[in-house]
This record gives structure tokens, C-alpha cells and sequence, in this order.
């Protein structure tokens, strides 16, 4: 079993959180967007008491830092932009899994269309990254800056994350001639108030027309080729680092104290 | 024809007895033991390679505690810092014959030779000790903080 945590930190010094997350819920994998702790102030304080201790993955990616508590050699670079890293996972006797974080453009400083672009450019990366790896074993992880439901995130040009398992077994679909494969984005279901989870990763009240005021920007989508090691009760909204809670009075992501982002978590049964 | 015939090789040729820690055993030990006490700030590696023959002035040393002197094995030991864009300083090396010992270690223009584990492990001792390692690690300690 590998648990994942990806998390905006918003530029905030919060390694001491982080530190107590990974140890309260047995993160092995950290993947952070906005990170501004260097790297040597992140690895002590997350090794005061991690055992195994983590070591720094380091690359080119500005946009994403990792934190993982295996070796370099475990978690090797395939290819990197400044937004996107992705990396093969090879554990020893378990199946490689392509791991690919990303920190999308801010709505602040793109359009839909500059958002759309920019997915449909990672879809051909990853696509490309899998012809030549030789599998389809991929989890795509990080702050999308856009919900599941917007076009980067669905389109078949895009991302093709859909709601349900059922659909993403059937592993692609033809548009207009063209093949196009799909992700599971399980983080439809993770929406609104039904459950005990909050209702979406970031909180923005917009004062025009069309308000969501929860977001979930902050996503994880896996092929189908993962899908087997993959259980939609392993993936959750982080509300708390095991010791304090990351809400304010209101419910809200804390500002003051954490990031303006909510941590998702995650495991893969490998 | 049984196992037992159709296997020559002697069935205790596989059971290790009193045998010295290899130097790469003893370098890999030491690589893991400097992470856990940074850290992980400042890690080691060793890297290992196989050379023709042995250092030419170390060939006799050899030839007379009864060792190989072709297909040395050389290995790096080398301080990284992956919080540093995985910056690599190669702090000495270790030369020695398929055996094992005698081993030959280079270290800042000097060369140690030991034949035994324990004098290996007294070469580490100085080697580790020495002012030039204090500075790189703690250098590279301090810049990954900063």
C-alpha cells in the first residue's frame, strides 16, 4: 500500500503541518504545488520523526516539489515542464505506476481557453509517455485550477476524466475519427455536502452570476490500467493534519493557519 | 544420476564463515547511517566499477596475501545532496580485488592502504573525522537550509 498527499501550500511556511500529516496518516509520497520551504527546512523538519525519513526528489518542475520516503532510484523523472513532472514509481515487486503531478495556470492569469489548451497539451504529454513506457499505468495528481466538470478536465481533447469506473473500463472512446483515452476522475463524488468531507477542496465566493463557492481544483484522475489498485474510500479531503483542524470557524480552509487549498490524500493498494 | 552426483560444487562453499564484512558492505552501511544523522539533508552513495587490473603500485600487496590483481573493483563514495538539485561530491574511493582485501583508498591526493576489515574501518574513521569532510557536509547542510 503507497499513500499519496497532494497539497497547495498556498507559499505558506507550513512544513511543521505537513510534517505532522505525514506521520498521523502514513504519507509516503508528498506532492506539494506553491511550496516556498527549501528543501533542506522541509527534509528536517519532516524527518524529526518519520521513519522511514524522506528524501527530496528534486527536478526541474518549479511548480512541484516531492517528498517521498523511498530513494531517488525508486521514484526516477521521465519528463518535466515547469508546470508538470511526471515520474515512474517503481517499488520493488509492484507493477510501475507513471506518476504525473501538475500545477495547471490560475484562472487569475488564464481564460478557459488558455485552461483548455494546457489540458489538452498534457494529454498529449502523458499519452506520449505511456507509447513510450510501455503501459498505461498513470495517475495524474495535482492543483487543476479547474473543476472536473470544466472542459479541460472532460473533453476528449482534454483530460477525459469521467465520473464513474464503469465508463473508464471501457478504456477509450472514438470522436470523429480519433481515439481518445480515458482517466477516472473520482473526485466527482466527492462534491457538495453529502458527506462528512467538506464540500470541495477550495472555497471562492465569486460575486458575479455563476458562483460554485466550493471547488475541488485540487484532484487526483487514474487510468483504467489503475483502477484495480485503486478503492474510492482510500481518497479523502483532508480537514485536519491528525491534530488540528485546517477549517476556520466557518468550515472554510483556514487562511491564517494553513493554505487556501485543502490536502487530498490518497492510497494505492500495489 | 542424483542431486548429490550431478552437483560438484562443495556443499559448504556457500555458508559464509568468520568471513570479513566486504569494503562495499561496510561503505553502503556507513552511506546509510550519514542520511539517518543529516537527516537526509546530506546522503551518500556508493557507486561501484570494475577496472582491468589494480592500482599498478598495490599489485604486489596483493599478489603476496594471495588476492587477484586483474578485475579490480573500484568504489565511489560520494556525499549528495538532493535538496541541493542532487549536487554529488566525491569524497574518496576504494580499490581492491575480487576478494575483497587489501583494499587501497584514495583520499585527498593521500592513499591508505588496510588488509584487514578493521584497519579499513580505521581508514573510514579518519577519512569521516578528517576537517575537509566536516566542511563539505556541514557546507552543504547549511546551503540546503538557505
Amino acid at each position: 500500500m503507497t499513500t499519496f498527499l497532494f497539497w497547495n501550500l498556498g507559499g505558506k511556511p507550513l512544513a511543521d503541518r505537513l510534517a505532522r500529516m505525514a506521520n498521523n496518516f502514513g504519507v509516503d509520497v508528498l506532492i506539494l504545488a506553491e511550496c516556498d520551504v527549501a528543501p533542506g527546512v522541509m527534509l528536517e523538519t519532516l524527518n524529526r520523526e518519520a521513519v522511514p525519513m524522506f528524501h527530496h526528489h528534486p527536478g526541474q518542475c518549479e511548480r512541484i516539489a516531492i517528498y517521498a520516503r523511498f530513494a531517488n532510484e525508486f521514484l526516477p523523472l521521465h519528463y518535466e515542464t515547469e508546470r508538470v513532472s511526471i515520474r515512474r514509481l517503481s517499488l520493488p515487486d509492484t507493477p510501475e505506476i507513471l506518476i504525473a503531478s501538475l500545477h495547471s495556470p490560475s484562472k487569475l492569469h488564464a481564460d478557459e481557453f488558455d485552461q483548455y489548451e494546457f489540458s489538452r497539451r498534457l494529454s498529449g504529454i502523458i499519452q506520449d509517455s505511456e507509447g513510450k513506457i510501455g503501459h498505461s499505468r498513470t495517475v495524474l495528481v495535482g492543483d487543476f485550477n479547474m473543476n472536473p466538470f470544466e472542459d479541460g478536465a472532460v473533453s476528449a481533447g482534454g483530460l477525459h476524466g469521467v465520473m464513474t469506473r464503469e465508463i473508464a473500463m471501457r478504456e477509450s472512446r472514438t470522436v470523429q475519427g480519433s481515439q481518445h483515452p480515458f482517466f477516472y476522475n473520482p473526485m466527482w463524488a466527492l462534491f457538495g455536502d453529502g458527506r462528512e468531507d467538506p464540500a470541495g477542496t477550495y472555497y471562492y465566493a465569486a460575486s458575479g452570476y455563476r458562483a460554485y463557492f466550493w471547488n475541488i481544483f485540487d484532484q487526483v484522475l487514474l487510468r483504467p490500467a489503475v483502477l484495480p489498485y485503486f478503492r474510492n474510500e482510500d481518497l479523502k479531503i483532508l480537514t485536519s493534519d491528525g491534530v488540528e483542524t485546517l477549517l476556520s470557524e466557518k468550515g472554510l480552509p483556514d487562511k491564517k493557519t494553513g493554505s487556501d487549498h485543502l490536502p487530498i490524500i490518497f492510497k494505492l493498494r500495489l | 544420476m542424483t542431486t548429490t552426483e550431478r552437483n560438484l560444487w562443495p556443499q559448504d562453499l556457500f555458508t559464509a564463515v568468520d568471513v570479513q564484512r566486504t569494503p562495499l558492505a561496510l561503505l553502503r552501511e556507513q552511506a546509510t547511517l550519514l542520511g539517518e544523522q543529516t537527516k537526509n539533508l546530506v546522503e551518500a552513495k556508493v557507486t561501484t566499477s570494475v577496472e582491468p587490473s589494480l592500482p599498478r603500485n598495490f599489485q604486489t600487496l596483493a599478489t603476496l596475501i594471495g588476492s587477484s590483481t586483474n578485475n579490480s573493483f573500484v568504489q565511489k563514495f560520494s556525499l549528495v545532496s538532493t535538496a541541493l538539485g542532487n549536487y554529488t561530491y566525491e569524497l574518496f574511493r576504494v580499490a581492491h580485488p575480487v576478494e575483497g582485501y587489501p583494499v587501497k583508498v584514495f583520499f585527498q591526493d593521500e592513499e591508505y592502504v588496510a588488509i584487514l576489515e578493521d584497519e579499513l574501518i580505521g581508514v573510514l574513521k579518519m577519512i569521516f573525522a578528517h576537517e575537509k569532510t566536516r566542511r563539505v557536509i556541514q557546507a552543504m547542510i547549511a546551503q540546503s537550509q538557505s
